[in-house]
């Protein structure tokens, strides 16, 4: 388990940092900006009367349910998610091109390991950060529900709405770590998962602006949408297999492609 | 005995451009065996293909009997690699980057990273990124020997040490192989092969064209002589001199025979200057095919 150590060391601040702005921004816009909201209701629904229909869409300021936890909850998770996949993408990227990106993918590769343990070790990492993130923020997202919510809560569904960061994420991690391996060279791991998060928002506020169903199959922040959590108590089936499928086809690609590339004399 | 090294019409093709065309060679246990051919021939394709770096199309490649593909994690517990460039994570001290690279081998390797930094006088505790070119290489040559392997490869190590330093590393070496170790050495430089060299195997575009011991190698050894006379020389010719060029009063040409007839012929001659030395190794490999072609 050297490599997962080895890993988990050199990663870990980065993705200590990602996971404290999320959770900290979730616990901001709660605490702080959720009661002024509420409190200033008519002002706050004037203003997004005034806003243009469209850009108000793009940034998942609907009418209907904004002015509930879930609603307000839900409507963070445009920027939560944004976040969440600048980071997991990140550490896909990160771990999975550091060889490439410092030149010694034949230092680490002629040492007595197969490569499937090698890349089980850095997925291992990965997840491990990943999923520590996520505890962070499931807990933050119980707990504010407990002290902000109106009763009678549902604590099951607050559970899956906080999950549905976690889903998304790995599917950002997917690409992420395909985009290392197939990647002939990875110049910047932090422009290019910024890149990566941004297309994912870019996509989510299409969809949004057009409101055509059918494009939220390529809308990566809806495959699991925590509004639709939070107010039906599970995903849509149909979008959360679509994440899942391109999750597992995304990884598996990158497994085949790390095993059995060649690795070229630099 | 298995052979340390054994391919047999190893193969390797990227795309449909040429890597190494069925390459045999078989280094026995124990000897150091040189790997001569100029840039693009295939040495490193060889030995990427023997680190299981990269696939190979055709043929078999065996290490110390087992398979390099099959049995690749077993063969590499056994192998240090030095590569001809080394880059390594960065901002790591030396230490962390060794300390790191034995977490791979099932031994402590602790007392022999001292030793080996304290032969090449290396500072453990400095930043590798720091480091001069040469300090990066002694870095990777302690990290290729820190495991003490059975079979040491090394492509192309010597670029970036200064001549004394290639002694201290060529002493290194052969330390390790009078300890027993087995070693295959890639190089352009014809110098070096034959310095430390038991046997050498010489592959041009993809193939081994020759395969020969250091001595037979000096028996038949070129040399390039070049002399300037006074006036220039009407037809010189002499029984073992090939491409004989002239060009006014210089005249050049590659050897092979006796060194004492060569010497008598040239001190004949009005000499201004004269100039005999190892030719390059692009000259021998014509001659390798000029004999080649003679043959058939």
């Amino acid at each position: 388990m050297n490599v997962f150590r080895f890993e988990l060391k050199r990663a870990w601040v980065g993705a200590l940092i990602w996971s404290l702005v999320l959770t900290g921004l979730l616990c901001g816009l709660i605490t702080g900006a959720l009661p002024a909201f509420m409190e200033s209701r008519v002002a706050v629904e004037n203003m997004l009367k005034s806003l243009p229909p469209a850009f108000a869409a793009a940034f998942g300021m609907q009418m209907d349910n904004l002015f509930s936890f879930g609603g307000f909850y839900a409507f963070g998770f445009l920027f939560y998610s944004l976040f969440g996949a600048i980071m997991a993408s990140g550490i896909g990227l990160d771990l999975f091109s550091r060889e490439k990106r410092e030149k010694c993918m034949d230092f680490l590769l002629t040492k007595p390991r197969g490569r499937s343990r090698l890349f089980a070790e850095k997925l291992l990492a990965s997840l491990t950060m990943i999923a520590a993130s996520n505890v962070l923020f499931i807990a933050a997202s119980l707990a504010l529900y407990r002290a902000y919510a109106p009763q009678p809560l549902m604590l099951e569904r607050a559970l899956v709405a906080a999950s549905s960061l976690l889903w998304m994420e790995l599917l950002f991690f997917a690409v992420g770590t395909c985009i290392a391996v197939f990647a002939k060279r990875v110049r910047s791991v932090s422009g290019l998962s910024t890149a990566i998060g941004i297309g994912g928002f870019l996509l989510s506020a299409l969809q949004s602006m057009l409101e055509e169903e059918k494009l939220n199959f390529i809308n990566p922040f809806k495959y699991f949408d925590a509004a639709k959590a939070f107010f039906d108590g599970a995903f849509e089936l149909k979008y959360a297999l679509t994440g899942a499928v391109i999750t597992i086809a995304l990884m598996a690609a990158a497994y085949v492609r790390y095993t059995r590339a060649d690795i070229p004399s630099l | 005995m298995a052979y340390a090294i054994e391919t047999t019409k190893l193969t390797k093709y990227y795309g449909k451009a040429r890597g190494i065309v069925d390459v045999d060679i078989a280094v026995e246990e124990g000897e150091i065996f040189g790997f001569i051919g100029p840039n693009g021939a295939g040495k490193s394709t060889t030995i990427r293909t023997l680190l299981g770096l990269i696939k190979k199309t055709g043929g078999s490649a065996t290490i110390f009997g087992m398979d390099c593909e099959k049995d690749k994690v077993k063969i590499l517990a056994e192998v240090g690699y030095l590569p001809g460039e080394v880059f390594y994570y960065d901002n790591m001290r030396a230490i962390d980057l060794l300390r790191y690279s034995a977490s791979f081998y099932k031994k402590d390797c602790t007392k022999r990273i001292t030793e080996l930094a304290d032969a090449l006088s290396l500072d453990l505790n400095k930043k590798i990124e720091d480091m001069s070119l040469g300090n990066k290489k002694k870095v990777g040559i302690v990290q290729g020997l820190l495991h003490s392997p059975k079979l040491i490869i090394l492509d192309e190590p010597t670029s970036g040490l200064d001549p004394l330093m290639q002694r201290t590393f060529f002493d290194l070496i052969q330390r390790e192989n009078e300890r027993g170790a087995t070693v295959l050495f890639s190089s352009h430089i014809l110098g070096e092969v034959q310095r430390i060299c038991d046997r050498v195997a010489i592959i041009k575009e993809g193939r081994i064209v020759d395969l020969r011991s250091i001595d037979d190698l000096r028996k038949n050894s070129y040399k390039k002589v070049s002399f300037t006379t006074e006036n220039p020389v009407a037809d010189f010719s002499l029984a073992g001199a090939g491409e004989i060029t002239q060009d006014g009063s210089s005249t050049s040409f590659l050897y092979n025979g006796e060194i004492g007839a060569l010497l008598k012929k040239l001190s004949a001659l009005p000499l201004v200057n004269a100039d005999i030395s190892e030719p390059e190794l692009e000259e021998i490999f014509l001659h390798y095919y000029e004999d080649g072609e003679a043959a058939k």
